[in-house]
């Protein structure tokens, strides 16, 4: 069935993007009540942490456990320069993200060498030292009390402060994201993060730094991470360390592989699923968490490469059609 | 000599498995190294490329000692391999497989991707045409959309080769290019690296047919448990005793 | 391969002894028993659809499959015994013997000749007996080793059910000496295990249970030397820097990696 989507999807492409399109941007009048919009904003936050994990998990063939520690990281950061120092939102966005992004190669340059179970854990680690060092820097953080009391965005003097404008900010932040890690799918760089998936000892010996690029791709997910943490952090006003604990890493890794590793629409499909099944089942009350856990495994079992993802290892979908694509543009830059 | 080894060694444990090799690898020609299985073959590709790298002994390139660089720097150097046991991004097209080949030649980052820069676009659209020409060239153009994977082996061998001349290197190391295809593959083969010679490239090979090394070669060194044991030019190989010796001793066994 | 529920099957360990002491038998040996046959049916059946079914697919599945357990048998804790903490009867907090000021309890005494009977159960267990081998054997190369005419399904399965049983007891004990259960009491103890393995060495079971002895010790000392707050950073720190430096730990051979 999703393939038979896929192929309607590329026959229609200009049509099925506009009513895409369409239905983002109407969401809020859709949904209408300020509840699931706020749903909606988390998903788009999601999306952002999902697609970037999978650029570790899926592009490199790496592991990562610490994502929520770079989201988080994000969140403080952002939060903190806002409070304490009064910068606008448009500088400590970007500043969220520098951070969490060097921290990341920091990070990285220390696990990367590790493989497996044992890159499993380092990470794992790391992301636990990450919440315990906020959990105890009481002096910057405030500790257990967390952070309350983070200002709305300003951006150009115009303050985003109800959740449709905050929707369409999330929303543009997601859509450009995913854009931007698509466009670096289909790069050099793109490509040697995938090659060293396949095959370290092939990458290497086609001249590709293997660990350079590993550290690369790990910063660049964190990169992103923090931005979404900041993004969070100005739209609930508040941020405690455990929002950023271990089982939000899960439920990030969770999203990326039940949605499709590798693949772009994959980490997608898992976020917007995994926000709204808990909405969804609302009415089970404590046995939903029972079933989340039930159709995971199931979900894993009969489906390993994920819900949009395609068969085999870690597949990656190959579009036929742009090497015609690029021979047009080879044309259009002769007639220029 | 574009290529001169000098007293290489790699030993694994107790096991001396490229034992005081010395190598004159000449410029613009086919270098084949032959040998019973285990002699040490690919140990000596691998230590030329720092895969695993040797434990003492000099690789000059053009002068230049190379033996402690790491693998992706040699590649930059003009050295470029395939692989007796294939190794091919699986889950990537074809002509990906190509354009990772490219990797060296070309120099647009992360943010180049982001923004769709002119270096970008430019080193996009010409590491394209320049894949699907090598593509073209080993016959493979009319399967640049498929994954790596799906292709038949003498295919993948072909589509390695074409890999390694991505990078537009000086020297190729082929590491049995022949295995696993049929008669007429390996003909064509046969054709294909006369050509590349004809094109200037140095090809330093591992073979274990016979015919196709005798037929191609214009010199041939001979590795017997890490260690060489002859080299000349085909006639020479031919009736020398300690080469008949390794490979009929190891016969005997079989 | 990593089962991110076994903490979760240490947590499922506990209530079943809870259960048996307080509804069928209150004694001790009976309630580790049973621990121990829930946590053996827990880590076969974990084996079975997260590892045996997923062979051969990606790696991440498997993990994302042990991880829907964790959330499974959390959550299924919670709506069978609720999410209050619950304490376990009294057993054995009387003083069996006192040296100088330390009193040392019955407990106590029979956690630590626990510990010392699987060390010397699983080193004997792995190194003297046929299974052993073969857990030995796949440990390095699976595919040698089913070459070698081991039935590597087999293996890995006993493999997994015995580290099950083995939570699934180790927790009737921690249950009974923290005194209290709930269904997030798993997390910490199967994070612990880990660090406790590597720092030890991950080959090696004296080196797991030196590894536990030294992660204990160095744990209060953190606690006593910097603060309570920074108890967990300083294992994780160990872990790390283990992972780095020393992955094979104090006792682990130097080959594995």
């Amino acid at each position: 069935m999703i393939a038979e989507i896929k192929k309607f999807a590329e026959k229609n492409k200009l049509v099925v993007t506009i009513a895409v399109a369409a239905l983002l941007l109407l969401i809020p009048l859709i949904l209408g009540s300020p509840y699931l919009l706020r749903v909606a904003i988390m998903i788009c936050i999601f999306v952002i942490l999902s697609s970037s994990l999978n650029l570790i998990i899926g592009f490199t063939g790496m592991f990562s456990l610490a994502h929520a520690a770079f989201y988080g990281i994000g969140a403080y950061c952002s939060a903190l320069l806002s409070i304490k120092v009064g910068l606008p939102f448009l500088i400590t966005l970007p500043l969220a993200g520098i951070l969490a992004g060097l921290i990341g190669a920091i990070i990285g340059l220390a696990t990367l060498r590790l493989r497996e179970t044992f890159l499993v854990f380092g990470t794992l680690a790391f992301g636990e030292i990450v919440r315990i060092v906020i959990m105890n820097w009481t002096s910057l953080t405030r500790g257990p009390m967390g952070i309350p009391g983070i200002p709305f965005p300003k951006i150009f003097g115009f303050e985003i402060s109800n959740y449709t404008h905050y929707y369409y900010m999330v929303l543009f932040f997601a859509v450009i994201v995913v854009l931007l890690i698509r466009r670096l799918y289909n790069s050099r760089v793109g490509r040697a993060f995938i090659a060293l998936r396949e095959d370290e000892t092939g990458a290497a010996s086609m001249g590709v730094n293997v660990f350079a690029y590993k550290v690369w791709a790990f910063a660049l997910g964190c990169f992103f991470a923090g931005i979404a943490g900041a993004l969070y952090a100005h739209f609930v006003r508040y941020i405690s360390a455990d929002q950023f604990g271990v089982n939000e890493s899960f439920a990030i890794l969770t999203m990326v592989a039940l949605g499709g590793t590798g693949s772009i629409i994959g980490p997608i499909v898992g976020a917007v699923i995994l926000m709204v099944f808990p909405e969804l089942f609302r009415f089970l009350a404590e046995y939903r968490m029972v079933l989340y856990g039930l159709i995971l495994i199931v979900i894993m079992m009969f489906k390993p490469e994920g819900i949009a993802g395609f068969k085999g290892m870690f597949p990656r979908d190959f579009d036929m059609m742009s090497i015609f694509k690029r021979k047009k543009s080879k044309t259009e830059v002769e007639e220029a | 000599m574009i290529l001169e080894i000098k007293n290489l060694n790699k030993a694994f444990g107790g096991l001396k498995a490229v034992n005081d090799v010395n190598m004159e690898i000449e410029k613009g020609s086919i270098h084949a190294v032959i040998g019973p299985n285990g002699a040490g073959k690919t140990t000596f590709f691998n230590c030329i490329t720092s895969i695993n790298p040797s434990n003492s002994g000099e690789v000059l390139w053009k002068g230049e000692d190379i033996a402690k660089l790491s693998t992706h720097i040699i590649s930059t150097r003009g050295i470029s391999r395939t692989f007796q046991n294939i190794r091919l991004f699986s889950y990537m097209s074809v002509l990906d497989n190509v354009l990772v080949g490219t990797h060296n030649l070309t120099k647009s980052f992360i943010v180049d991707a982001f923004l769709h820069s002119k270096r970008f676009k430019t080193e996009e659209k010409d590491m394209r045409d320049f894949g699907l020409e090598l593509l073209k060239k080993v016959g493979l153009e009319e399967k640049a959309g498929e994954y790596a994977r799906n292709l038949p082996y003498g295919e993948q061998r072909k589509l390695e080769i074409a890999r390694a001349m991505g990078s537009k290197p000086e020297i190729l190391l082929l590491d049995e290019p022949a295995a696993g295809m049929n008669s007429q593959e390996t003909a064509e083969l046969v054709n294909f690296i006369r050509q590349l010679k004809n094109e200037g490239f140095t090809v330093l090979l591992i073979e274990h047919d016979m015919k196709l090394v005798m037929s191609l070669a214009d010199k041939i060194s001979v590795l017997d448990h890490g260690s060489k044991i002859a080299e000349g030019v085909a006639s020479e190989i031919q009736c020398n005793e300690r080469v008949i010796e390794a490979y009929l001793g190891k016969r005997r066994y079989e | 391969m990593v089962n991110f529920a076994l903490g979760e099957i240490y947590m499922f360990g506990a209530f079943t002894g809870w259960l048996v002491v307080t509804y069928i038998c209150p004694n001790i040996f009976v309630a580790m028993a049973a621990g121990i046959a829930v946590g053996w049916l827990l880590g076969f059946i974990i084996e079975k659809s997260a590892f045996k079914a997923l062979r051969g697919a990606p790696h991440i599945a498997s993990l994302i499959c042990t991880l829907g357990f964790s959330v499974l048998l959390k959550e299924l804790a919670n709506v069978l015994f609720g999410a209050e903490t619950k304490s376990m009867p009294d057993f054995f907090s009387s003083s069996a013997l006192t040296i100088g000021q330390a009193n040392i309890t019955w407990l106590q005494i029979i956690m630590i000749l626990t510990a010392a009977i699987i060390l010397i159960g699983l080193q004997l267990f792995i190194y003297k007996t046929r299974m052993g081998l073969g857990i030995r054997a796949v440990s390095m190369d699976h595919q040698a080793a089913g070459l070698m005419g081991i039935n590597v399904d087999r293996v890995i399965s006993v493999a997994f059910s015995l580290s099950g049983a083995l939570a699934g007891l180790v927790g009737v004990l921690g249950a009974t000496y923290y005194n209290a259960l709930n269904p997030h009491m798993g997390f910490s103890p199967g994070m612990k295990g880990f660090t406790a393995a590597v720092f030890g060495g991950i080959t090696s079971i004296p080196g797991a249970i030196l590894g536990g002895y030294l992660l204990g010790i160095i744990e209060n000392l953190s606690v006593q030397v910097v603060s309570s707050g920074y108890r967990d950073f300083i294992a994780y720190l160990i872990l790390i820097l283990f992972l780095l430096f020393r992955p094979n730990g104090i006792l682990g051979k130097k080959s594995k990696l």
